[in-house]
């Protein structure tokens, strides 16, 4: 009888055992780019509020940093303003013999920001480049007041640094005048309280400041949805989730749901474009 | 009556005169005091302008004190903060510098028990009279402590342009310079042309240049560490990638290798060996071949016999002697790297390379293929199986087969554990088959020669 008893109990607590882990809360990580950081806790929010059992923990550092903790294990996914590099995807092939898995979950245009009180509205992807290269260094060769550019740009950890200085400075050096700030949010107040200031970022950010368009020869373009999504404005670019490898369990509910209509609704409400 | 008269016109007179006396002392007192007064007046008024200056001062006093106190700590604060900023401007400066330089490497720290073979004699020698001993080295196998790679490496990048590498190893008994070269890359033609020179890793397949850091098993195929001891070499490579996902190498060496004991910073043969490697990289599968042309020196020897029956001249013994030769030294290679998730569990890897070539006037064949499956982050099964033929033609004693199964375990970011067991199965040579009693006459025995490996390596 008392060994009935113990076998009973037993098996009871390896029922509440295992019952307590099926019932645990998954946890899951987001780590990376800046740029994507108001949207990744926007979604965790969202998503938390939805499925109570979740935990969900968004942190921001940068692109690279992001990919380095997605190399090392310390993320689930890795949230990135750019591609992979293949040194990157080499280094997680040789840990986990997977290449990764990269989805696109948004679209962004990345923004140039001036102050409010600036007159210059447009610019053309040389002017951008000789403004942030250091060839030009006052407004008025650009049909601004006779005054000095500050120039403002992100950390070198960050995808949009590298995007920027890949496709609008065809990988050039920054000018060594730049200040690099932390974070797009920094980048934007900084330039909102500077008239002679200049900064880039994510077009969500964009507030307080004014947007400058891009001049090409077809046409002058903000970062609309309709440019970004037709490519029309010059520095249109995906915002992508990397994983180590193919979703499963909680981390793919949760991918399909920031992919999902739910999802992307959120996206276009922070200040991105939908990926479709 | 007129006494009357005169008395009032007298006091009449005399009141107007007292009257007027009088009004003439009291005049200029009058005045004195007014003026007294007035100065007094004015001397009041003074103070209390002076009072209220004084009161105004005085209800200022405060507000401007706090402001100016303010303004102090404003200006003091931003004298503290443009220091600051110097400060973080020398930092990042400093630290600019330290970004230049990486600092890696890893510690292999190793228990290794080595079966043993009593009846194996794995050593023939022959003295100068041409007769032959056997001993037994090794033979007792071994269990032992020890570390297998001890590895400190300096990556110093100052800028897009060049890059120089130094590999310090302290493994076993002894430290050695591993890697020690610059790579120079041009900016002009956006090929990615790059020239590197010093001693650094051969351009061989896929197992001579991956890192023992990532390896999945103790150690290369020995096909690897017997064509290409010590991975490294002293010579010139050029690099070219034509495309982003093919890389083209072109290199001159020695070919005499870093890991011999006949190392030396001269070359014997004169001519350079030439590797040349292609690879192509998909992601998911990589392809890679090769070609190596070359030499190796083979040094004068002189062997004195015995001889048969005493010649006239009376002497007993004979010398044969063998001028020094530089002989035709070629391999040729191909590997593939493939990547795929079939399971949940993870990402799957299949690498295989095969080599054949002339080694020391010998044809020479091997190579290995290795299956590794990750379960989870943190664990990882591997197994490979390899083969070398020292021989070819030298019939069935030059062959060694090893299948090693392994698990490696990730303790942390930085710590991996290795367990794996060597199965090597090595054909006898005739000589060790006869000093077995056991063993038939004209049969192969496989000696006892496994090994199991338990690894701890920290990786920085």
């Amino acid at each position: 009888m008392m060994k009935r008893s113990l076998v009973i109990a037993m098996a009871a607590v390896l029922a509440v055992t295992l019952a307590g882990v099926a019932l645990a809360g998954r946890s899951i990580t987001l780590k990376g780019s800046d740029t994507l950081l108001l949207l990744g806790q926007r979604w965790a929010e969202e998503y938390m509020k939805a499925n109570p059992g979740t935990v969900i923990q968004v942190t921001g550092g940068g692109s690279g940093v992001g990919i380095a903790a997605l190399i090392n294990g310390s993320t689930d996914i890795c949230q990135a303003s750019r591609a992979m590099k293949a040194s990157e995807k080499q280094k997680l092939r040789d840990r986990y013999y997977s290449t990764g898995v990269e989805i696109p979950v948004a679209k962004d245009g990345v923004t140039l920001y001036v102050s409010e009180k600036n007159p210059v509205s447009e610019l053309t992807i040389e002017q951008i480049r000789a403004i942030y290269t250091g060839a030009i260094t006052n407004w008025s060769k650009v049909g601004g007041p006779d005054a000095g550019i500050v120039l403002y740009g992100r950390e070198n950890s960050s995808g949009t640094y590298a995007f920027f200085r890949e496709v609008a400075l065809k990988n050039a050096d920054y000018s060594a005048s730049m200040q690099s700030l932390p974070g797009t949010s920094a980048v934007v107040n900084a330039v909102s309280k500077d008239v002679n200031g200049i900064g880039y970022g994510g077009a969500a950010y964009a507030k307080g400041v004014k947007e400058i368009a891009i001049k090409t020869a077809k046409g002058s373009y903000k970062p609309t949805s309709e440019n970004v999504k037709s490519g029309l404005y010059p520095l249109s670019r995906d915002l992508y989730w990397y994983l180590k490898g193919k979703p499963s369990g909680e981390i793919k509910k949760l991918v399909d749901w920031a992919l999902s209509p739910a999802g992307q609704e959120i996206v276009t409400k922070v200040g991105y474009f939908t990926i479709k | 009556m007129r006494a009357r008269k005169v008395m009032t016109l007298a006091l009449v007179l005399a009141t107007a005169a007292g009257t007027t006396l009088a009004q003439t002392r009291r005049k200029p007192q009058a005045d004195t005091a007014i003026t007294n007064l007035q100065a007094r007046m004015e001397q009041l008024t003074t103070e209390l302008g002076g009072l209220r200056a004084q009161l105004a001062i005085a209800q200022q006093q405060p507000q401007q004190t706090g402001q100016t106190a303010a303004e102090g700590k404003i200006a003091d604060l931003n004298d503290k903060l443009a220091g600051h900023d110097e400060r973080l401007a020398v930092t990042e400066s400093d630290l600019a510098g330290l970004k230049k330089l990486k600092v890696s490497g890893y510690i292999q720290a190793r228990y290794e028990y080595l079966d043993y073979d009593p009846f194996v004699e794995r050593a023939t020698t022959t003295d100068k009279l041409g007769v032959k001993s056997t001993s037994t080295p090794g033979s007792q196998g071994q269990s032992v402590f020890y570390v297998r790679r001890g590895r400190f490496k300096l990556t110093y990048t100052p800028g897009p342009l060049s890059q120089y590498v130094i590999t310090i190893d302290g493994a076993k008994d002894k430290v050695t310079c591993k890697d020690l070269y610059v790579v120079l890359t041009e900016p002009w033609t956006g090929l990615g042309i790059s020239l590197t020179t010093g001693q650094f890793n051969w351009p061989w397949g896929i197992e001579v240049e991956r890192s023992s850091s990532s390896r999945e098993v103790p150690e290369r195929s020995l096909a690897t560490r017997s064509l290409f001891p010590g991975e490294r070499d002293r010579g010139v490579k050029l690099t070219v990638k034509p495309h982003a996902k093919v890389t083209v190498d072109l290199g001159l060496f020695n070919g005499w290798g870093v890991d011999n004991s006949t190392f030396t910073w001269q070359d014997p043969t004169k001519q350079k060996d030439v590797i040349a490697r292609a690879k192509v990289d998909l992601g998911f599968v990589a392809l890679t071949g090769s070609y190596y042309d070359g030499q190796y020196y083979d040094p004068a020897t002189s062997t004195t016999s015995l001889r048969s029956s005493v010649p006239a001249s009376g002497s007993m013994t004979s010398t044969t002697t063998t001028a020094d030769k530089r002989r035709y030294k070629g391999r040729i290679g191909g590997g593939v790297e493939a990547y795929y998730q079939f399971l949940p569990l993870g990402g799957t890897a299949l690498l295989a390379e095969g080599v054949m070539g002339k080694e020391k006037g010998k044809d020479v064949e091997g190579g290995y293929l290795m299956l590794v499956q990750n379960v989870g982050d943190r664990l990882n099964l591997a197994f490979r199986g390899d083969m070398y033929n020292s021989d070819v033609k030298g019939g069935e004693y030059n062959h060694t087969w090893t299948l090693t199964p392994a698990i490696n375990y990730w303790w942390d970011d930085a710590v991996r554990l290795t367990v794996a067991y060597d199965l090597t199965h090595t054909n006898m040579d005739a000589q060790m088959k006869h000093s077995n009693p056991a063993n038939p006459a004209g049969a192969v025995l496989d000696p006892r020669d496994n090994k199991l490996t338990c690894q701890v390596q920290i990786k920085f």
